[in-house]
């Protein structure tokens, strides 16, 4: 009607409509065009990223390296490249870290959402979204200040740097994402259900524990999963803080290493060539654990709009 | 139905001069009400005049929304107990579970049929367990929904008909032993027939509430009203009757008023 009113006949009126609709449709391809190659792009390194790393770790295969490599023991100056205490102690630590941060994460989004005082819900998301925004380093550097001395001081048998401290330091590092994904699940659930469960005469508890928690399962799995593959994959806090010795750890104090640290480590010196297969070997690894996370995400995300919610406005 | 009186009205809803507003913009202004029980009062308006605001004023339930305000005085019969509600009178959940509200569209809870009354119930009332299936067939009952659902219990609530969910939300109230039912447009999203099950079923719980319906129909509040209040820009501005909602002279008065 506008154009219409513009243009002195119909006529033109139409080719300018056509042109517009042209303009729009150029428009609409090229942005088609960008997100396609954004796609390719991203898939295609992804394929690539496991061409290679299969294709640096096939010698493992083909010469026969792969028992030698999947063995207890790291020795590489006596020919001893086994890597599985390195995978151990990426669980243990991945698995402890989450052990901590979880329920950590859990308590607070419960904080925020009903159990504690309203008032407090703004400060504490935002201490929680301040420490997103902190790089990975700073907190290894802080608990090499921080927590070392004091798991020493309280521990003397231990040097400090140990799998107790690198989980702690770990759980901190991924309680922002753990916390993040439970609160949006949580506030998407609370628009819904509030006035309703507030008429039944449910408290801010009961309505979390009976009504939002079941409906907010899918946001809980997914910080789980998540914040565990971030706690498997981070590199920096475990180098820093867990002391890297290659072994299985008996005790909380006993120092570890983890694939990614090990990785880091192998990279960093001069090593053999066998010592490089076995960090093809880690990462394929890490990388097969991530491809499992994200399928296991990816399953989640997928199933059908929440069903028992009913209808809502 | 028939133009038929109670004998003897109880008041058990008395509203004066109330001012509620949210984040400094009034909304309902020195707003006057009586209700009784065994009397079903429909609330007609504009879509926007303060009706949902009015009922959400009944239950306290304004004070879930930031900024809300509420002034006046509100006095509710509970218990044969008169009780000044925003002084403090009884704890909320108390207060709510004594007057049940019903919204616009089914909310129902995550979980089966059973799940669905089984839950406020434990909850609120505290009944004890071995006594919740007795009181969830009862209230199924009491909402004519028990010969629908009682071979489906276990079923997720989701799986009713949108009628059927409304009544069950009604069913979940009764369950909890309300004394008065606020009402927001119960029917405004079911079809016609599943409409008319559930004024069947407010009519026959009438007797022994106090029912405060707001609705967006006419005709529904011709079948349904004992009295009707019009709302105009967050005050009452009329008062029905029953005789007088069906005489057709008010009725065109009334259209225009509202629509
Ligand atoms: N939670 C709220 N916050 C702010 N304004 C509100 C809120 N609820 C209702 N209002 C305002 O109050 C007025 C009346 O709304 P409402 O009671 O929902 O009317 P009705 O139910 O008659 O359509 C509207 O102008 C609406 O914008
Ligand atoms: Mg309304």
């Amino acid at each position: 009607m506008l154009i219409q009113g513009q243009a002195s006949s119909p006529r033109t009126a139409e080719t300018v409509l056509q042109a517009h609709w042209r303009h729009l449709d150029r428009r609409q391809s090229g942005i088609k065009g960008l997100l396609l190659g954004a796609t390719i792009l991203s898939c295609g390194s992804v394929l690539a990223i496991l061409g290679f790393l299969s294709y640096f770790a096939l010698p493992i295969f083909s010469e026969g390296h792969l028992a030698e490599i999947l063995s207890w023991e790291w020795r590489p100056f006596q020919g001893k490249f086994g890597i599985l205490p390195m995978a151990v102690g990426s669980l243990s630590l991945a698995v402890t870290a989450m052990g901590v941060a979880y329920p950590l994460g859990l308590g607070i989004c419960g904080f925020a959402h009903g159990l504690g005082p309203r008032c407090l819900k703004g400060p504490l998301m935002g201490l929680i979204n301040f420490m997103t925004s902190i790089p990975t380093v700073i907190y290894g550097f802080v608990s090499v200040i921080f927590l070392v001395p004091l798991v020493r001081g309280a521990f003397p048998e231990s040097t400090g740097y140990s799998w107790l401290t690198a989980a702690l330091t770990l759980s901190l590092m991924i309680l922002p994402t753990i916390v993040l994904l439970v609160h949006a699940q949580l506030q998407q659930v609370d628009a819904r259900v509030r006035l309703a469960s507030a008429a039944l005469g449910f408290s801010p508890a009961q309505t979390l524990l009976w009504v939002m928690r079941p409906l907010a399962f899918r946001g809980l799995w997914a910080a789980a999963v998540l914040g565990f593959s971030r706690a498997l994959g981070d590199t920096i806090i475990a180098l820093m803080v867990a002391g890297n010795a290659p072994q299985v750890p008996n005790s909380l104090l006993d120092s570890i290493r983890t694939l990614t640290s090990h990785i880091a480590l192998v990279v960093a010196t001069d090593s053999t060539s066998q010592a490089y297969q076995s960090i093809f070997a880690s990462g394929l690894i890490l990388f097969g654990v991530s491809i499992a996370v994200n399928l296991t995400l990816r399953r989640l995300q997928s199933r059908a709009a929440l069903p028992a919610t009913g209808r809502h406005d | 139905m028939g133009p038929k009186k109670p004998v003897d009205l109880e008041p058990t809803v008395l509203v004066k001069s109330l001012h509620v507003g949210f984040a400094g913009r009034e909304v309902l202004h020195n707003l006057n009400a009586k209700f009784n029980r065994g009397w079903l009062a429909v609330v007609l308006g504009r879509s926007g005049s303060g009706k949902t605001t009015f009922l959400r004023a009944l239950n306290r339930l304004n004070e879930c929304f930031p900024r809300s305000a509420t002034r006046g005085s509100l006095k509710l019969k509970l218990q044969g107990e008169w009780r000044d509600i925003y002084r403090n009178a009884m704890p909320l959940p108390e207060l709510r579970r004594r007057v049940g509200m019903v919204f616009q569209t089914p909310h129902l809870l995550p979980g089966s049929i059973a799940d669905n009354l089984a839950l406020p119930v434990k909850l609120v009332l505290g009944v004890p367990r071995r006594n919740i299936a007795s009181r969830v067939e009862w209230a199924l009952e009491e909402a004519h929904l028990w010969d629908e659902v009682k071979d489906r219990l276990n079923a997720p609530a989701h799986t009713l008909s949108g009628g059927q969910q409304q009544r069950l939300c009604l069913a979940r109230l009764l369950a909890l032993e309300p004394e008065i039912l606020l009402l927001d447009e119960p029917t405004a999203s079911l079809d016609f027939r599943a409409a008319l099950k559930v004024e069947e079923l407010l009519l026959s719980l009438k007797e022994r509430y106090t029912i405060i319906a707001v609705s967006h129909s006419l005709s529904q509040a011709r079948r349904l009203a004992d009295e009707a209040l019009i709302f105009r820009d967050g005050s009452v501005v009329q008062r029905l009757s029953r005789e007088d909602l069906q005489a057709p002279d008010t009725l065109q008065a009334l259209l225009e008023e509202i629509f």
